[in-house]
Parts: structure tokens; sequence; C-alpha cells
């Protein structure tokens, strides 16, 4: 394996490692601040991804404008959710919650599928393919490996918005009321924190991450309604294997699990002349071998509870 | 003198008999039967009407609430969620139709094997489930699902994750049930439903022994139990092998009735999440509420909703919301309804009463 292979491996899974960071960036944020494991983050995202399809591909909008309408569309859709489904279900415990977006991942894909009116010109029904902000045969090259620009705006995007994300968590009287919230809702709620407010927000911030990963990952592959099931569950399993209990954790968890996968895609396919989904098999295993014996993730800590 | 003493003693025997039963009448396993020969008619009656292939629809229902049963031993009774149920009714699928065609086992054999094989399964899952728990258990086992479809998607030996026929299932002797005449069809039907008696049977047992009520002590509060002395971690390993099991149970019925092995996405997250709302719909700790739950997310969409112009091509969107609304109205799962009818029942006769006791004021 040369150099400038790996240097290619490296970038590509720096596109797919970002998207995956981005999903699990959401699914952590409403894991901590609301305690439901959010299923219907693919759909969201893949939901709103349409809709900047949609302008761009129907309508000839500007990219950044479509995108910018995605991502608002993406914020209310968030708001909406939180308001209409998860707030009336105080009562139910955490499984009940999984089955609550469970029943949304139906309405969202039932919309999606759906031939009526205005629906049927946003979600088509054949697979789509918008084009990105930068064309695939824009490349340059770095050590001798061509890199497209795309992976290169893609990882920097994401780069910079979760270290705004994290700089807002950390430093600002918001982000304070984000953590307090994820790490004890009802004191924080005696405290006077809106957690109220905090979850919506948090919703509403994941559908809009959920839109960006699906917006990014449209450019790549074809669209349809199960776009984003595979980045949701690679999102998941970064979740646990970062650690749930940071937001820092899944997100370089993301990062490594997409580089771990395609380095022994590459080792497969070359080398060993099977099939890149055993190295995806053979990753996983792993990877659950290291959770037996880490069992809170590689940067979580074991939550301290009463008796 | 004769005359009432012979009276005197048929009442004390009809008063016997009334008392067994209504100890009958308060068994659960005559309710589970009760069912069974109402699931029965069902399918007599769906089989003799128009539309033969809804019989499809319902013994999905049945395969399903099997499936969940197993799911509600561990989610209702431990406490413990899995999310890679529908794997293993692929895994047993796959695993009947290798046996059958390269090793040339006979069905009952091929099932009764993979029945075991499913239990080693559990056995690794209930490994795991040792060091981890919540949503860190959760996708562990969703890790494990996703592992297994990925590998049927892959291997050539599972036919690259494409559904293929078994074939005709042959139970004793020469006669051999083909699913797809309609009325070897109604025969293997009817095997489903002794089978889900059956499996409701068992589930009652294993509930009531004091296997049960240590798994119930331990959902309930981990460190009371531990400090009670139940021994956590030899349960948990129970608990999930007998899910598992009976998720196996349910591969060996789906290929006993639809006699094909299922696409491997069919056996994916996504048919976990349907196992895992029909426990949640269907009631925690409630065992004919799975029958309940897994009408209410299969079949009413695939009866009622299909039939109507209005909503065509939006069941699934109608069945998320029946499950939306059932999450919010009814937490506790929709086996709850039953006692809200009756709280309404009593309240409406109090008001009966009291209205009549103010008429004759």
């Amino acid at each position: 394996m040369s150099f400038s292979v790996l240097i290619r491996i490296f970038f590509n899974s720096l596109l797919l490692g970002s998207i995956v960071a981005l999903a699990t960036l959401g699914i952590v944020l409403i894991f901590r601040t609301s305690k439901a494991t959010n299923f219907a983050q693919g759909s969201i995202g893949t939901m709103n991804a349409y809709i900047a399809a949609y302008f761009t591909m129907t309508k000839g909008y500007n990219w950044f404008l479509a995108v910018f309408i995605a991502m608002i569309t993406a914020f209310l859709t968030g708001i909406v959710i939180d308001k209409l489904f998860i707030r009336p279900a105080k009562k139910a415990n955490i499984v009940g919650k999984q089955i609550l977006t469970f029943g949304i991942i139906m309405i969202l894909s039932g919309i999606m599928n759906s031939e009526r009116g205005i629906l049927r010109e946003l979600f088509p029904s054949v697979p789509i393919r918008p084009d990105s902000l930068f064309e695939i045969t824009n490349q340059i090259s770095i050590f001798g490996a061509n890199v497209e620009i795309n992976t290169i705006f893609v990882f920097s995007v994401t780069f910079v918005l979760l270290a705004i994300v994290f700089w807002f968590i950390q430093k600002t009287k918001w982000g304070l009321a984000t953590r307090v919230t994820a790490s004890n809702e009802e004191t924080a709620r005696m405290m006077g924190v809106p957690t109220k407010t905090v979850t919506m927000f948090s919703w509403a911030f994941a559908a809009m991450l959920g839109a960006l990963a699906g917006i990014f990952l449209s450019s790549r592959v074809a669209m349809d309604p199960l776009l984003l099931i595979g980045v949701q569950v690679s999102a998941f399993f970064a979740g646990v294997f970062g650690g749930f209990a940071t937001f820092y954790g899944p997100v370089i968890a993301a990062y490594l699990i997409g580089f771990l996968i395609n380095l022994s895609s590459y080792y497969a396919i070359t080398e060993l002349k099977t099939d890149a989904l055993y190295a995806e098999v053979f990753v996983y295993f792993m990877i659950l071998v290291v959770l037996y014996f880490k069992p809170y993730g590689l940067f979580g800590k074991k939550p301290i509870r009463k008796v | 003198m004769e005359k009432s003493k012979f009276l005197t003693k048929t009442k004390t025997v009809l008063t016997k008999v009334l008392h067994v039963l209504s100890k009958i009448k308060s068994m659960p396993q005559v309710h589970f039967i009760l069912v069974g020969v109402f699931l029965l008619y069902v399918g007599r009656n769906i089989a003799n009407g128009p539309t033969p292939p809804s019989l499809n629809f319902m013994a999905e229902v049945l395969i399903f609430t099997v499936a969940a049963l197993g799911l509600n031993l561990l989610l209702g009774y431990s406490g413990l969620v899995s999310l890679s149920t529908a794997a293993f009714i692929g895994v047993t699928t796959n695993g009947i139709n290798i046996l059958i065609k390269t090793f040339e086992f006979s069905f009952i054999s091929a099932a009764l094997t993979m029945l075991i094989i499913s239990a080693l399964f559990g056995l690794i899952i209930g490994v795991l489930s040792l060091q981890m728990e919540g949503i860190y258990l959760a996708i562990a086992t969703l890790f494990v699902g996703y592992i297994i479809i990925q590998l049927f998607t892959a291997a050539a030996i599972f036919n690259n994750g494409n559904s293929v026929r078994i074939g005709a299932v042959n139970f004793f002797g020469e006669k051999v049930y083909n699913t797809l005449l309609i009325a070897d069809r109604i025969v293997l039907y009817n095997i489903v439903v002794v089978c889900l008696i059956i499996a409701f049977i068992i589930t009652y047992n294993i509930v009531s022994s004091p296997s049960g009520r240590a798994l119930m002590a331990i959902s309930r509060s981990l460190h009371a139990a531990e400090a009670m002395g139940i021994r956590v971690k030899k349960y948990r390993l129970m608990a999930f092998v007998i899910a598992t099991m009976f998720a196996s149970f349910a591969g060996i019925l789906h290929s006993i009735y639809f006699q094909t092995t299922g696409t491997a996405d069919k056996w994916g997250l996504n048919a976990s999440l349907i196992i895992l709302a029909i426990v949640v719909i269907g009631g925690m700790k409630s065992i004919l509420g799975m029958f309940l739950g897994s009408f209410i997310i299969i079949g009413i969409p695939a009866f009622y909703l299909r039939e109507i112009e209005w909503f065509k091509g939006m069941d699934y969107l109608l069945t998320g919301v029946l499950l939306v609304l059932v999450v919010i109205f009814y937490p506790y799962g929709s086996a709850h309804i039953v006692y809200d009818i009756k709280k309404l029942y009593y309240k409406l006769k109090i008001k009966i009463k009291q209205r009549l006791v103010k008429k004759n004021d």
C-alpha cells in the first residue's frame, strides 16, 4: 500500500466521517436533552435534503440559497416534532419514546412516498441526484493522490460547524443551559433553566444537522426516501463507540469508524479479493469486542446512579 | 323425604360444578385457547372469502406476535431492550433452508437444530448484556443484528440476501404441505395458530414461575433484586436465551407458513423496531396484548386502511399516526384500554344509579 493510496483513503473517509459525525451529533444532542433514542434522525434529514434538491433542481436556485431554505424547514420540522409528538408523550418511558420516533419515521416516509399535489413534485418517486456545489471532476492533487474539492469543502464546513457547536455548548449561557438539561433535567428546571425551550431547540438543531448530512450525501449517491438509513445506523454505532456521555466522543468515533471501514474495505478488495461487506462486518465485530471491555464507549464514563 | 335429599345432593353437585367452571373460566390458559379458537374461525372465514392473500397477512400478524412474546419477556419482565429480534427470525429461516437443502435434514430436526443454535446466539448477546445497559445495550444488539444482516447480504451460501423458497414442508410421513395450494394453506395456518397458543401458554408458565418472578424483580430495581439474593447475571442470560428462542420459533413458523427465507432487508432494523413497537403498543407484561399490538400495527393497515379509497398509499403514514397516538395516550400499552372501558362502565353505572335514586325521591 503506497502513501498516496493511504492519503486517498484518508480523504475519502473524511467525507463519510463528516456526514456520520453530523448525524451523530444530532442524535447525541437529542438523547442527552430529551432522553429519547432518535431513530427518525435519518428520515428528518432526508426529507429536508429533498427540499434542498427541489429548489436547486426544479426551481434552479443558487446552491447556498436552497441549502438556507432547507435549513429553515429543518428547523421548523424539529420544532413541530417536539411540540406535536415529544412533549405530549411526557408519561412515556425511554422505550416508548423510541417507538414514538419510529412512528415519526413512518409518518415522514408516508409523506415522502405520497403522490398528492405538491408532495409529488417535492418528493419524486424516481431516485434523483442533485448537483453538489463542486463537480466530482473538480479535483486537486495532494501528495500524489487525487482529492475532490467537494470532500475538502464538506470536511471544512463540518469542522467549522462542529467547532461553533462546541464553542456554543462550552462557552455561552444557552450552552450551559443545554449541558445542565443534559445532566439532570429535573434539577435544571427547578433552578430556573427553561428546559422545554432547550429541548425544543435541540430538536430543531439536530434536524438541521441531519438535513446537512443528507444534503452532503445526496451529491454522492442517488436520492430516495431511504437515503440516510445506512448513515443513521453508523451514527448510532459511532455514538456508542464514542460514548454518549460526551459531545466530542461520538464525533471522533464517527471519523475513526469511517477510516477503519474504508481502510479494511480497501484491504479486503485488493489483497484478499473478497466482498467489501466482510470488511465492514469485521470492523463492527471488533468494535463490539472493544465495547465488551469498555461498555460506556471510548470516551464515556460510567453514569453514577442512586439506588 | 327422599326427594328433598335428592334435591340437596344435586344442589351441592351443581354448586361444585359451577365453582369448577368459574375456576376454569378465570384460568388464563382457557383465555388463550379461546383466542386460538377465535383465530381458527377467523382464518377459515378469510380463506373462504374473496381475497385469500389476506390469510397471509393474518399469518404474519401471528408470527410477529410470537416474536413479540419473546421480546416482551425481555423488555416487560426484565427491562432489557433488544434491537436484533428480527435478525434471529432471519437466522432461523436461512438456517432451516441450508440444513434442509445442503445437509438433507428433515424439517422437524432442522427446526430443532435452529432452536438450539439461536439459543447460543442469545447467550452471546446475554454475555454482552452483563456489561452494558440502557441505550448502549440496545445499540450493541443492533450491532449484532446488523452484522448478521450484512453477512446474509455478502455470503453466497445465504443467496446474497435474496429470498428463496424452502419448499413444501413435510412434518411426518409422506404428506407434504405446500403453501401455494389454498387447501394446504389453511392447514398451515391452523398449525401456526396452535403453535401460537402453545407460545402463549409457555410464556404464561415462564412468567408465573419463580424465574419469571425473579425477572420481574430485576426489572423493577436491579439493586434491590441483587440485595434480595437474586442472581442477576444468571437471569439476564436466561432472559436473552428465551427471547432469542422465541424469535427462532417465529422463524420456524415463518418457514412453515410462507416457506421462504425472506430477504435480508426484511429482517433488518425496521422489522426489529416493528416488533419493539408491538410490545410497547400491546402493553408490556401483557400476554394477549401482544396479539392486540401486532394486529394494530400489521393487521389494521393490511386489512382495513388499504381497502378505503381515500387512504390509498397512505397506510404507512396512518400506522405511524396510530403508533404516536397510542404512545401519547396509552404509554403503558393498548391493553390498558380494557381497564379504561371498565372504568367508564362503572362510572356510567354509578351515574345511572344516582339518577334512579333521585327519581325515586
